[in-house]
């Protein structure tokens, strides 16, 4: 055998490193809060102790363990380190100046990945800025994988952005937007969720197939005024909007909270139940109720929805009512798309006899496989 | 999408209101690596004073990759490749420069972006035995044997005959010869004085044969001895615990692993094994490592998917997901461990395409491995 070379054998073992994952990248979190009105911003910077050490050596005795006390000796350095890579710039009307950036407390926060230093700062911009510009060059000259999580808390609205080497500026315009825009983006996702949510689409067609029919001795016969198929609908409709609209809220004030699995699996059932009732009536005149009852377990499904995009205190309502009024246009749409097919088609064989049977039947079947998979937790893609 | 959106919100959730500690000594952190740093810091200052010395800055890069491989750091990854960035933007960057930022961006997983810098560093200097051992593994870790093996060939001039022996019998071990190939292995005595790395790496390319083998008990002795001449090493501790795991040993795997929570890979062989147990520490461990990779995945970090389709499948019981990830990991890695989970996951989660492909590639490659379920429809085992 040849003598073996060994100046690179130290990373022979590193020929594994595809096996073994990793810990998440060098990140830090800036959080500025601009007041409504003001040239001082508030500032809070998490950076983590273990990038801090490598930098600046924090642990000053050198036994692998940083201590409060050898953070707390080590703020200046810390500060002068951190704010010597940080420009917040705020331009108002016509005019823009350098923020002057004063540390004002040291604290200590638990992540993830291990313990932060807590940088509490007030940035003084000598104008109340329209647009905030953030040049961000931590650790860079160190970690080019490094990043800053930047988080603008504006009186109104909030903005984030990931700062790195390749791209370290933000400009943040302060400017909120309107609460009518809130409103009307709430609207629309309102109207978005019913449309692309098939399991309502379902419950509310189960429901408006049989307005314009009567089940009698015979099955399903037609109604013979559209006056009469009209209210059938507006008093189905009615109580499904009032019962949603009513555990939507509860939910979203944090009133009442039920697991998602719940939820998802009793939507199932309240599909399956309503075209069973379609195939085999059982509740007829007082389908309304049927609406009323079902629709408290829809509003919980609503309420994770707008869970999911994320509110802030104040909007609350504003977003509450805006996406509540999204989902009834979504509904009303599809109530004035449906009716007048189904009421010309009332009369025919085809509605009575094949598709009101038949579109139970197949309602059935899907919800009970909704009902079976949620239930037991798989994923439908 | 649901679930991740939860689990991003708990990521934030953790984080607590900041607080002021009341005793000066409190530890904050614990820096496992500072002895390490101490023996770098001369390398350190010699790299700031003279920005000029090439020999200082590949020694001190290749300390930064050994520790962010042994604590599983990227950070120090990041410091080899800040260290290497002046060398690498010159015009013409020397051969060294770019085996050691390949090894670095192969770390993280960028494996296009190493196999290039290793074709510019082979252009240099055909004879870097380093750059040929890396490329054969890059190759390796693909399924590209064929290529793989040419670059292993290369190691009998460009190295030594024991590191060309036993990069090619691991090739050939994956490539239809996997007795012969570990039969070649066993045959050779380990000669002690041999780099402990080398060593190492000897043994855990046998133990991943005698698994393969369907000798467990050879494997674990592979495994152990690996573990004796590299005991901290991250990647050893991994495929030991997996081995453990299947072999219904958990318990073993929290004696193993008791203290390496910091280390993702190795908290992920945790939670399974207190699931596996019914343990206290399960769910602690489970949500402490769902933690993690939310956010990791809001970084934008996706180079986690073997270990995510091992947590979902082992962990959350997810089949369906865990093929998801198991499917796009395999568009990257094709290691025995991500072999398994790929296979695993699409018997659990009965997708008929995923194990069409996988015996598809397993009969083309002649690939053996007797710890893989039955694929094809028929059930015949593979």
């Amino acid at each position: 055998m040849k003598q073996v070379r060994r100046g690179w054998l130290a990373l022979v073992l590193a020929l594994f490193a595809g096996a073994v994952s990793a810990h998440k990248p060098s990140d830090s979190y800036l959080t500025l809060t601009v007041p409504a009105s003001g040239a001082v911003l508030e500032g809070q910077w998490d950076i983590a102790l273990r990038d801090l050490d490598f930098v600046l050596g924090l642990d000053t005795d050198r036994d692998g363990a940083i201590t409060w006390g050898e953070l707390k000796a080590a703020r200046n350095r810390i500060a002068d380190y951190a704010f010597a890579r940080l420009t917040l710039e705020g331009i108002g009307r016509g005019d823009r100046s350098t923020c002057r950036t004063y540390l004002t407390d040291l604290l200590v926060d638990e992540h993830v990945d291990g313990h932060y230093a807590v940088l509490r700062f007030s940035a003084d911009c000598a104008l109340q800025p329209v647009t905030l510009a953030v040049r961000y060059q931590l650790l860079f000259e160190v970690d080019p994988t490094h990043r800053g999580l930047l988080d603008v808390i504006g009186a109104a609205h909030q903005q984030a952005e990931v700062l790195s080497k390749e791209a370290p500026l933000a400009s943040v315009n302060l400017t909120a937007p309107g609460r009518w825009q809130q409103f009307q983006d709430f609207v629309s996702e309102g109207i978005w969720h019913i449309l692309k949510g098939y399991d309502h689409i379902l419950f509310l067609l189960t429901l408006l197939f049989p307005a314009v029919v009567r089940y009698g001795p015979r099955g399903w016969e037609a109604r013979d005024s559209l006056r009469e198929a009209a209210l059938d609908v507006l008093r189905v409709v009615t109580a499904f909007t009032l019962a949603h609209s009513l555990t939507l809220s509860l939910a979203v004030l944090g009133l009442v909270h039920l697991p998602a699995r719940l939820v998802e699996s009793a939507i199932a059932a309240t599909v399956l139940l309503g075209a069973l009732n379609n195939l085999r009536p059982v509740i007829v005149d007082r389908r309304w109720a049927v609406a009323f009852a079902f629709g408290l377990v829809h509003g919980f499904g609503f309420a994770s929805v707008l869970a999911d995009l994320g509110l802030h205190g104040t909007n609350l309502v504003l977003s509450l009512v805006g996406f509540n009024c999204g989902v009834e246009i979504g509904q009303m749409a599809i109530v004035a798309g449906v009716l007048p097919l189904i009421f010309v088609m009332r009369h025919t064989w085809l509605y009575r006899r094949t598709f009101m049977p038949a579109g139970a039947a197949a309602i059935v079947l899907l919800a009970s496989w909704w009902l079976l998979a949620r239930v037991s937790g798989a994923s439908l893609g | 999408m649901i679930a991740l959106g939860l689990g991003i919100l708990t990521a934030f959730a953790v984080s607590a209101t900041p607080y002021r500690p009341l005793d000066d000594r409190t530890v904050l952190e614990r820096v496992p690596e500072r002895s390490d740093l101490e023996r770098l810091a001369p390398l350190r200052a010699a790299v700031a004073a003279r920005p000029a010395d090439l020999t200082a800055a590949l020694a001190l890069a290749t300390g930064y990759i050994s520790i962010g491989r042994r604590n599983s750091d990227p950070r120090f990854v990041a410091y080899a490749q800040a260290t290497l960035a002046p060398w690498l933007a010159q015009p013409h960057p020397s051969e060294p420069v770019l085996v050691l930022q390949a090894t670095a961006l192969q770390y993280l997983h960028r494996f296009d972006a190493a196999l290039s810098l290793l074709e510019r560093a082979l252009a240099l200097q055909p004879l870097d035995g380093q750059a040929w051992l890396t490329r054969a593994a890059l190759l390796e870790l693909r399924g590209d044997y064929g290529a793989a093996r040419r670059a292993c060939a290369r190691l009998v001039r460009s190295a030594d005959e024991f590191t060309a022996l036993t990069c090619l019998k691991s090739v050939d071990g994956r490539n239809g010869q996997l007795a012969a190939s570990y039969a070649a292995l066993a045959a050779t005595d380990l000669d002690p004085r041999l780099p402990a790395a080398l060593r190492a790496w000897r043994l855990a390319v046998a133990a991943e044969m005698a698994e393969r083998l369907g000798a467990d008990q050879a494997a674990e002795a592979h495994l152990s001895a690996a573990l004796r001449a590299a005991a901290d090493d991250p990647y050893l501790k991994a495929t030991y615990a997996d081995l453990l795991l299947r072999l219904g040993r958990p318990q073993e795997v929290i004696t193993l692993l008791r203290g390496c929570e910091a280390q993702d890979a190795l908290l992920l062989r945790l939670a399974i094994a207190a699931r596996r147990l019914g343990s206290a520490d399960a769910e602690r461990w489970a949500a402490a490592y769902a933690q993690r990779i939310a956010a990791a995945q809001r970084d934008g970090d996706n180079s986690h998917q073997r270990e995510q389709a091992l947590y979902l499948l082992d962990v959350r019981g997810d089949a369906q997901r865990a093929l998801q990830a198991a499917a796009s990991n395999w568009a990257v890695q094709r290691e025995p461990t991500d072999v398994r989970v790929y296979a695993r996951a699409a018997l659990q989660a009965h997708s008929r395409p995923d194990r069409a492909v996988i015996a598809g590639w397993l009969a083309a490659n002649h690939y053996e491995d007797r710890t893989l379920p039955a694929l094809d429809s028929a059930g015949h085992p593979l």
